[in-house]
């Protein structure tokens, strides 16, 4: 009984949860009039998947997506590199002003981004790398956060193993390659999906730097599929779900590591 | 192998002095063990000979060479910590032969030390296991087997025992031993267990407050401890102690205080207030008629089966008595009768602690 509540109430939150997904899944195979009656049409009459055509006319949204992850990819490496660098050095070198130096780092997190979305606009435009796979990526591929996620992991390994490794021989650099790496993999790959998800969802900077349709990334797309076709619901739908699946496959694949992660180092042990 | 100078040594935490400044020789292929309770600094002086601690005077030296700012891994010298710092992501194998790798060191060879190291300490059959799937004590071997293979010049270990049980405790102890004798290898051993000390050590230095209170032979701090510390803190159960007043009456001594009085021996010559050091093993107890006992009264009886220790109280002071083979024991709140027999009496000054002699009582 108590196991049938608890379902219970899981799959309520599930459904809650899934239903406007379900939905957009819905819409996008009615046909545009189906889309348009009041009160909703809840069950497609004829399951045409005309729409998903439509949107592919309208938008290359395939080429949106290749655009995506490519920047998601390139700002995901960029941010595992140097956020476990600096992580590395926060928690294993021992220099001047270290915990102060990592106060500043942290308080980087609460400026807002928008109040430096000017200045960094600046600073691509200045370097020519408006509409480039670099101007979308380089200015997120340092983050306080994943710093300070990775710091955390890091303070959780036994100082007595780099003692030892210290002693066996082994050098700074061959000690972050080889035993602190190896030993954060859940950790990294936590910031891994979390940065890709992240930059996936973007909208506001590719939107600010991207003035062509083939350095576009998705969710802009989604939008033009908004203002060109107006309240075309169907083909709007099918790009949202064409556009969510490779985050939620990702995610699907990912969950475990980031739900470990995000949860690792606030307990001991 | 190689023999250790400590030259002038010091080390201070902001200011705060941790250790005094010692000067200390160890000599090639000893079993050296540094003694003292928690927070003495022996961990400390360890970690600066190992290199992970900066030296804030003084010069460490090494087969004549001045080692002091030398990198850990440029000392020759390899360690085997408390909590053994095993690689949790490599298997036993690889655990060891890591140090060897770093070293450039061919396949073939470094599959042939690590071999033989793991027949040395017992364990061919783990090689392929990884740390989290081995006991405590396997544990400890692989930390061992890891200094081991590096063929060092000196083994450091930091109370490498300490985080087993009893029983494995006394066998790794034994083993330790062995090995030392096997390898013929300078150790350099830190323990706050003054058994292992005096088990293991071919020289013991206790140090207490980052100060060095004896360096010698195991029975040497026994049997003549430089000071109360010392005297209480070699020796289980440790000595106990009387305060009172030390006076020379026709060539004897006559210790005095409230409760007792008791008559002395020995070459001599100190008056005044002293404490007296007591071993459990050296009393006995008296027989109706022994003259120069000390009376009592029993607190707590601990019967271990092939000893019993006896805690009494004298006055205000604990003493206690290591009674062997007991068969019929005191009983809580009863009076006991003890003596110091023909066994030494430990003489310190009250003030300063120092050590003055050892004496006999005069019955």
């Amino acid at each position: 009984m108590k196991k049938f509540l608890q379902y219970s109430v899981l799959c309520f939150a599930a459904a809650l949860i899934l239903a406007p997904f379900i939905y957009a899944i819905i819409i996008s195979l009615e046909t545009v009039e189906e889309t348009l009656t009041y009160p909703p049409v809840l069950w497609p009459s004829s399951f045409a998947a005309a729409s998903y055509g439509k949107t592919l006319e309208t938008a290359p949204l395939f080429s949106f997506i290749a655009n995506s992850f490519v920047v998601s990819f390139l700002v995901m490496a960029g941010q595992l590199a140097t956020c476990s660098l600096a992580a590395y050095a926060f928690v294993f070198l021992k220099f001047p002003g270290r915990k102060i130096w990592f106060m500043v780092f942290l308080s980087t997190m609460m400026i807002p981004w928008e109040a430096t979305v000017i200045p960094n606009y600046f600073t691509v435009r200045s370097l020519g790398w408006l509409d480039t796979y670099q101007g979308l990526a380089v200015p997120f591929m340092a983050s306080a956060f994943g710093t300070f996620l990775l710091r955390q992991h890091f303070r959780s390994l036994p100082q007595e193993i780099y003692e030892a490794a210290r002693m066996d021989g082994c050098g700074r650099i061959r000690f972050f390659l080889t035993m602190v790496l190896p030993l954060s993999k859940p950790i990294l790959m936590t910031l891994a999906v979390y940065a890709f998800l992240t930059t996936y969802n973007q909208y506001m900077w590719p939107l600010l730097i991207t003035n062509t349709d083939n350095m576009r990334t998705v969710q802009i797309g989604l939008a033009m599929l908004q203002w060109d076709q107006g309240i075309s619901w169907n083909t709007t739908m099918a790009g949202i779900v064409m556009v969510s699946l490779p985050t939620i496959l990702l995610l699907l694949f990912g969950q475990k590591q980031l739900v470990r992660g995000l949860t690792s180092g606030s307990t001991k042990g | 192998m190689a023999g250790i100078r400590f030259e002038q040594v010091s080390k201070d935490y902001a200011g705060h002095k941790v250790i005094e400044p010692f000067s200390l020789e160890i000599k090639d292929g000893e079993f050296f063990v540094l003694v003292g309770p928690s927070g003495c600094g022996k961990t400390t002086m360890l970690r600066m000979l190992a290199g992970l601690e900066e030296t804030s005077g003084g010069s460490i030296w090494m087969d004549g060479a001045d080692i002091t700012h030398l990198e850990p891994k440029d000392r020759d010298i390899a360690m085997v910590f408390q909590n053994y710092a095993l690689y949790p992501h490599m298997n036993v194998y690889n655990n060891m032969a890591y140090a060897l790798k770093l070293r450039g060191y061919s396949k073939e060879r470094i599959q042939d030390a690590v071999e033989k190291a793991a027949v040395m300490l017992d364990m061919e059959k783990l090689l392929k296991r990884y740390p989290r799937e081995l006991s405590g004590g396997q544990q400890q071997r692989v930390a061992l087997g890891r200094a081991i293979v590096r063929q060092p010049k000196v083994f450091l270990m930091d109370e490498p025992l300490s985080n087993l049980d009893a029983r494995l405790r006394v066998q790794m102890r034994a083993e330790l031993i062995r090995l030392h004798a096997e390898l013929k290898a300078t150790i350099v051993y830190v323990t706050h267990d003054q058994v292992e000390a005096m088990t293991m050590g071919s020289r013991i230095m206790l140090m207490h407050n980052g100060a060095i209170q004896q360096v010698g032979a195991p029975m040497e701090l026994y049997g003549e401890p430089a000071n109360r510390f010392v005297g209480g803190f070699i020796g289980s159960p440790p000595m106990q102690f009387l305060q009172g007043s030390l006076s020379w009456e026709d060539g004897r001594g006559v210790f005095r205080n409230e409760t007792i009085k008791l008559f002395l021996a020995g070459d001599c010559s100190f008056q005044g207030e002293v404490c007296l050091g007591l071993r459990p093993e050296h009393l006995s107890l008296a027989k109706e008629g022994d003259a120069n006992t000390i009376q009592g009264t029993v607190e707590i009886v601990e019967n271990i089966g092939s000893e019993a220790i006896v805690h009494f109280s004298v006055g205000e002071a604990p003493l206690a008595i290591k009674i062997p083979t007991p068969r019929s024991l005191p009983k809580n709140g009863e009076s006991i009768s003890v003596m110091p027999g023909n066994l030494p009496v430990h003489v310190f000054n009250l003030e300063t602690g120092r050590y003055i002699a050892k004496l006999r009582s005069e019955g």
